[in-house]
């Protein structure tokens, strides 16, 4: 065996670029790049020369100019004199924020849907099927503009709610759903809220660091600690102590009737509202057959075999179900919340002003600056997607059979 | 002992009853896929009721729904400021919905006979599905 170990290996020359089965991939895949290298800056060439005739060229100055329109719903502070580039980050933050709700409602109702369409319950297992069938095969892009039209059309506009006798009432005087958007009360932060969002923040992570102590001690002495009641207690008490201690610093700021319209408080725009709902119930039904299935795929004899240890069905459904079931429900799950992100592009059908309808729509369109703002807009979803895939693939490879 | 003809050993079957209410038809059905336990009867109630509110909400703007009117205007005076459908733009548009905006009303005859040929095509499959042993020759 040391014999072939200690033989010298082989002097490159340079004819074994053609002749050696180990570098001649090199060679080709060295000419197929050259190639490639050739025709992109062939149309590269051709892009900027044509440019040069009608007497355009490639600049990204234009994002510097004032905007000059009004964007409605913006996360950050913005007006019409803002540069384009703040008109941008306020679609990238509107889609992000349309993402990140829809990602979390779909996982919620797909989940529940998915879970119930297996119910023994005959009613609820049609009721699911029937939801899931009829979401997953009429386009995104319809249930949009019907959610959107339903959601403007049935409820009250805010003038319902003015007079002695009101047609429409708010909701616990808190919340008020018109046809413009719901109004919500939103936070209000006086001096030393900060505290206590870190007390909460602090409770939160050592609740996490109790359930990991109790898991090894589990794992390495068998000993059961009970984590239930010491989490809820974590949760609650710390936070409320701080609150009342320091004279409640954080007030909520209730949505008024002013004029024709609310003010104060959160307001989402029916166009974020319908959007969100509509993404997430057309992307749930997908995650509800994909849940149905992973859950399918465990074995019978898996739950049989974990009853006869003795198992409760809790920790049957969380020790053996659920693990396997993840391997199965995880990798399609990262393609849905891609979906998820690049499907609220549509944003355009009901006016929500995302990344594809501040840059990708009126910047374009004013500046005619097209091959920049594509370009920067197809940068923009292509940086998203790829960290969704990583972070999801991260989180993939924990729960991934581990072969050995 | 090699005869058994004690009396009060039976010597015909008895004949099969028929099972109690409770264990057949219908009312065995809904207990077993409906009222299995508290929970599930929760969920049928809850389900009932969504299924309820959903056909209470949309039943009256299909019920009301206007099939024959000329313009919007027209189908909102009749409806008469209750809520309901406007068909009569799908009665009107139905040729232009089906066969595009400048199809000559003349040639409908073409689409509408290669339609029907492609549904014939397409029965074979369609019987193959149902009655596998009607199509193996």
């Amino acid at each position: 065996m040391s014999t072939f170990t200690s033989t010298e290996r082989e002097k490159f020359r340079l004819s074994m670029l053609l002749n050696d089965r180990r570098y001649r991939s090199y060679t080709f895949q060295f000419f197929a790049l050259l190639v490639l290298i050739c025709i992109i800056s062939y149309l590269g060439k051709n892009l900027v020369e044509n440019l040069a005739k009608a007497g355009l060229n490639i600049s990204y100055g234009f994002l510097e100019d004032p905007a000059g329109y009004d964007i409605n719903q913006r996360l950050i502070e913005y007006n019409s004199q803002s540069s384009h580039l703040r008109a941008a980050m306020v679609g990238i933050l509107n889609t992000l924020l349309v993402a990140v709700l829809g990602c979390i409602t779909a996982t919620v109702l797909g989940v529940t849907a998915g879970i119930l369409r297996l119910s023994n319950n005959w009613i609820v297992a049609k009721l699911m099927a029937i939801y899931v069938e009829i979401f997953r095969n009429v386009p995104i892009l319809i249930w949009i503009l019907i959610i959107s039209s339903i959601f403007m059309g049935v409820l009250p506009q805010p003038r319902a709610f003015k007079g002695e006798n009101p047609d429409a009432t708010m909701l616990w005087d808190m919340f008020a759903f018109t046809g413009r958007g719901i109004y919500a009360p939103g936070p209000i932060f006086f001096e030393g809220s900060l505290v206590v969002v870190g007390t909460f923040v602090l409770s939160i992570l050592s609740i996490i660091a109790l359930r990991r102590h109790a898991r090894r001690k589990l794992y390495s002495e068998g000993r059961v600690i009970k984590t239930g009641w010491p989490s809820i207690a974590l949760f609650f008490i710390p936070t409320i102590l701080i609150y009342y201690a320091l004279g409640s610093p954080i007030g909520l700021e209730y949505p008024e009737l002013k004029g024709f319209n609310f003010k104060g408080g959160i307001y989402a725009r029916g166009s974020l509202i319908s959007l969100w709902f509509a993404l997430s119930i057309y992307t749930g039904a997908f995650i509800a057959e994909v849940v149905r299935a992973g859950i399918q795929s465990v074995d019978k004899g898996q739950t049989e075999a974990a009853a006869a240890l003795g198992l409760r069905n809790n920790f049957i459904m969380n020790l053996v179900i659920l693990p396997q079931a993840l391997r199965v429900i995880i990798p399609p799950m990262i393609s849905f919340y891609l979906n998820i992100t690049k499907n609220s592009s549509l944003a355009l059908a009901v006016g929500y002003m995302d990344i594809t309808g501040t840059l990708g729509g009126i910047t374009l369109n004013q500046t005619g600056r097209a091959i920049e703002a594509v370009l920067l807009l197809m940068l923009f979803y292509l940086v998203i997607s790829l960290s969704i895939s990583a972070v999801m693939n991260i989180y993939n490879r924990s729960i991934m059979l581990k072969e050995r | 002992m090699a005869e058994n003809n004690a009396s009060f050993v039976r010597h015909e079957l008895i004949k099969e009853q028929v099972p109690p209410v409770s264990e057949r038809g219908l009312v065995k059905w809904v207990r077993e896929n409906l009222f299995s336990s508290p929970f599930n009867a929760i969920m049928t109630v809850l389900s009932l009721w969504v299924i309820y509110s959903i056909i209470a909400g949309s039943a009256p703007w299909f019920i009301n729904g206007v099939w024959n009117a000329s313009s919007v205007r027209e189908c909102y005076d009749i409806l008469d400021g209750v809520r309901g459908a406007c068909f009569a733009v799908l009665k009107e548009r139905f040729p232009q919905l089906i066969y595009g905006f400048k199809y000559p009303p003349t040639e409908y005859w073409r689409p509408n006979i290669t339609t029907l040929l492609l549904l014939v095509a397409l029965a074979p499959v369609v019987v193959s599905q149902i009655a596998p042993t009607a199509t193996r020759l």
